[in-house]
Order: C-alpha cells, then structure tokens, then sequence
C-alpha cells in the first residue's frame, strides 16, 4: 500500500493512506510526485473573466432599467429603456442615419479627432517629461506649471480653444491634447526621478555616461509609470472629447450627436452615443493598456 | 593596492539641523589579491565605508587611493557587488552581463564571449536567457558577481552580498565565491555582519564599532582553505572575536 507521511504540529507521526487524500482539485490524486502538470480547461478559463463582465453588464442593465421605469411612469419622461437603446443601436449599426451621418461616421471622426489630439499630447508629454526628469532644477521650477495645467477642468480650455483656433476641429484636437498632456508629463518625469538609486549606481559602476545611464537605466524603469500617466492621459482626452464636440461646433462625432439628440429630444439617439462611447473606451483600456502594463509589469518586477 | 587614510565622513540632517559623525579616522591598507572582511553592528558605517571606495561617496577629511591614484568616482576597475538586486530587470542575464562591457565600446563578438566565460565561470549558463524574475535571490546575486567581474576590476567590493538569502544558500554562496576568487584572483573587500561568515571567507578581518563609525581590531586569518565551521580554529577564533574582542557589544 502506497502511504504518506503527515506531520500534525506537535502530534505523533500520523500514517495516511493516500487514497484518503485526494483532493477536490482535478487532476491530482497522486501526493507522491513532488510536481504534477495541472491543466484548467480551456473553457473555464476564457469563460470564468467573460461571466463577471456579463454579470457586471447585467446590474448596470437592471439598475439602468429601473431608473427608465422611474422616469417613464413617475416623471412622465420619455427615458429610453436599454431594450430601446439596444434596438436603436442594432437598426443604427444595420445603417439608419443618425444626423446625415452614418453612426461609423461619427464614431470615426471622434476616433480620429482623438488619435491626434492623444498623439500631440503622447509625444509632447514624455519629450517634457523626459525633459525635466532630466534635472532636479528643471523638476522643481516648472513641474509647478504642470501641476497647474493639471488642475484646470477640462472645459474650462473651451474659452481659450475657441480664442486660440476657433470654432471647429482644431479646437477639439487643442482641448484633447491639452488635457491628456499634464498626466504624462507628471508620470514620466517622476517615473525617472524614481528610478532605483541601485541600478543607477551599478550603471556608473561600469562606466556608463550620463545619457547612456538616462536612455538606457533611468527610462526603462520608468515604463510602468510612463504608461500609468498615458492611461490617465487617455481618459482625459476621452471624456473632454464628447465633451468639446458637444460645444464647439463641429457638426460630426458622437459629442455632436449626443447633444443635437437632445435638441431634437430624440433621447433613444443620445442614449445610443453614450453607450458606443462607453464601450470603446472600455475596449481601449481594456485591450491595450490591459496588455501593454501586464507586459512592461512581467519585465520590471 | 587600497590604501584609505585618516578617512572621516559626517552626515548632515537639514531639516533637524543635526549632523552626525558616521566614520572617523579610518585607516586601511589593502594589499593586490588579499580577501579582507569587514564585520560590524548595522549602521557602523561599513556600507558608507564600501561607498566611499567605490566612489560613490565623497569623504570629508582624508584620502582613499587606489594604486596611489586618488578616487575620484564609480569606474569599472573598482567593480560593486550590491547587498539588493542590482541587475537590470528588463533586461535578460546575458544583456546584463554584456551591459558594461558594451558602455566600455568593446566589440560584439568579444563581448558576447567574455560574457557567456563569466556566467559560466558562476554556473548560471542555463539561465542566461533567464530575466532576473524568473531566477531565485542566490542566482541574482551570482549573475551580479558574473556583471562585475566581466569588467575584469581590480578590486572586487562586495556589501553584504548574501545578506537576504537564507542559511543554506549563503553558505553554499560562500563557498562558490571562495572558488570564483580562487581561478579569478582579485582583491576582495566584503562588508558583512556575520562572524562566521568572514572567518570562513577571509585572509583579513577588520572589525568595526559605531557612533562614531571605527576599526577597532585587526584580525589576520591565519586558517588554511578550506575551513570547516566546526574545526577547532574556527570555533576558537569566533569565540575571541566574539567574547574577547566583544564583536557585538560595541
């Protein structure tokens, strides 16, 4: 008989067969082998994170239509119900014109107005942060600055958009830049700052100069935080946006939509705007940055 | 050779306005090849010390020369050993190793070789496509050894190197050290804590008190390699520093 040996704290030296200790866990049953291969299939695990998300939709749903009931029968306000909603987003997707525009229309030029906006504010924003993480003088004279350009509200850059480029899509691009620019200068400045006195130390060791130390020390240990302020920066730009285009004027994008929608009391349309507004931005963060920290967290730790 | 005189350095607190003398009057010869230990409570001033040589301090009174040339900062023939993970942890155990070399503008091919000579000299040749997060504390510290000594250093100054591992591992980590020094001759300046462990490693032992930081007692090691823990020198040896000496009532 195959037996295992189970020391209790303080007790004698229990004698168990192994059959007695098989475990719940699939897949092991022998305790004699010091390693085992344990496989988890395929469809739990693809399934179990899909279930939360359903389950996480469906309290957002329920909640949703409560609130819709309440509006409908209380207030006596046409608020859509997520039925509504959902079906005009189906017969929007098959086609159905929301302002002259497709919904692919809109969705695009707020995708594009944002990839641009985002892309000045990418680039600007580690070349600055890059900049004054470079020196402590730099850091504590003009991070102020930074920290300054953080706190205004993102639309309150409305009135100076407007004065600077006018009305229309240089505008929005401006307000999407503008906002996303102070978190990712902040990250990265302070992601180099905190680089780890050691490897610091350990590059000098070796003979390394000050920009081989910088680019090749210093940045890499910064990625996490450099992609945290991108993150933040991207939610920014995301929401000041919908926001810009709901008020400066640019005839195209789910902003725009959202608010002629409410012009024209077609509340189902702007409903539908905010929805597709929601899920891209999930699926950005979900999808990309999701991926991008996991990747850069793998490397740092 | 190390020669460290009438070294003294102060560490200033700004905000309380308080200064407070870390090292004072340290006076030390080290000669080409010898292993010599410094022992002493946490906070004597040991890492300060090591810093110091290494350049990454500057001390306030005194001079530090290697080959009777001043230390003026970091350079790749005083090569470290940090007591904390030091390697680059995006980067694979190869490229860490190669890093230096690569700063020092040697060519690839050449690099390429004097890194895999030293991985392999520290047992890590399976591991060099390792990242430092996929190896154990003992293995970091290994491929550390093998990044500082492919700067072909000097001198080797290592801080409590195996200070984080546990009692087996560091044995077994000074005994593989042991062998390292032995094919790759180097002066060895070791900070550690542990008694045992610098009478087990060491032609020299400097024994340091604090507040203020001092070497208070010399002690050359007179044991043939390899020592056993349990042999009568050892033992008696540990029992005078530590009773006679007072090790660690200073």
């Amino acid at each position: 008989m195959i037996l295992s040996m189970v020391q209790d704290a303080g007790a004698p030296m229990k004698v168990i067969p192994l059959s007695d200790m098989r475990d719940k866990k699939e897949g092991v049953s022998n305790y004699e082998m010091l390693e085992f291969d344990f496989k988890e299939s395929k469809i739990k695990k693809i399934a179990n994170p899909a279930l939360y998300v359903i389950i996480s939709m469906a309290i957002v749903f329920i909640i949703w239509y409560f609130v819709a009931q309440w509006g409908i029968h209380i207030r006596g306000v046409p608020f859509p119900t997520p039925m509504e909603t959902l079906y005009r987003l189906s017969s929007m997707l098959q086609g159905e014109a929301l302002y002259g525009r497709t919904i692919f229309e809109h969705l695009y030029a707020s995708l594009m107005r944002w990839c641009v906006g985002f892309s000045i504010a990418v680039i600007s924003g580690i070349l600055m942060g890059l900049f004054l993480g470079s020196s402590e003088m730099l850091q504590k004279t003009i991070m102020p600055v930074i920290y300054v350009i953080q706190l205004i509200p993102g639309l309150a850059w409305i009135p100076i958009a407007l004065l600077i480029f006018g009305l229309g899509n240089t505008s929005t691009i401006f307000m999407i830049a503008a906002t996303a620019f102070a978190p990712i200068v902040i990250n990265t400045s302070g992601g180099i700052r905190a680089a780890p006195t050691v490897y610091v130390r350990a590059a000098r060791m070796m003979g390394a100069g000050k920009a081989t130390i910088f680019l090749r020390v210093m940045l890499p240990s910064a990625a996490l935080s450099i992609i945290n302020g991108l993150r933040i920066g991207l939610a920014n730009g995301w929401r000041v946006l919908i926001a810009a285009e709901m008020i400066v004027g640019v005839g195209l994008g789910l902003g725009y939509s959202i608010i002629q929608a409410r012009w024209s009391l077609d509340f189902e349309a702007a409903f539908v705007s905010i929805l597709v507004i929601s899920i891209i931005g999930l699926l950005i963060e979900k999808t990309l940055f999701s991926v991008l920290e996991k990747k850069v967290a793998e490397q740092l730790t | 050779m190390l020669e460290v005189k009438n070294v003294s350095k102060a560490y200033i607190d700004k905000n309380r306005g308080r200064g407070m003398v870390a090292l004072r009057n340290i006076n030390l010869t080290v000669e080409k090849n010898e292993f010599v230990c410094i022992i002493g409570p946490s906070g004597c001033g040991k890492t300060t010390l090591l810093h110091m040589i290494a350049g990454f301090e500057k001390q306030d009174v005194g001079s530090i020369l290697l080959n009777g040339k001043g230390v003026t900062g970091p350079s790749p023939d005083k090569g470290v050993v940090f007591q904390e993970s030091s390697l680059f942890p995006w980067m694979n155990v190869l490229d860490n190793v190669k890093f230096g070399l690569k700063v020092q503008g040697i060519a690839a091919d050449k690099q390429e070789e004097i890194a895999r000579k030293y991985i392999e000299l520290v047992g890590l040749r399976s591991f060099e496509h390792a990242k430092p997060h996929e190896l154990s504390g003992g293995m970091k510290q290994k491929a550390a050894i093998a990044r500082t000594l492919a700067l072909d250093p000097e001198m080797l100054l290592m801080d409590e190197p195996f200070a984080s591992q546990d009692e087996q591992t560091r044995q077994r980590l000074d005994n593989e050290l042991l062998n390292i020094w032995k094919k790759d001759m180097k002066t060895v300046i070791f900070v550690t804590h542990n008694i045992e462990e610098a009478i087990l490693l060491a032609d020299r032992i400097l024994v340091m008190a604090s507040r203020p930081g001092e070497i208070y007692w010399e002690e050359q090691v007179k044991i043939p390699r390899p020592r056993y823990l349990f042999s009568e020198e050892v033992v008696e040896l540990r029992k005078k520093l530590l009773e006679d000496i007072g090790c660690c009532h200073r």
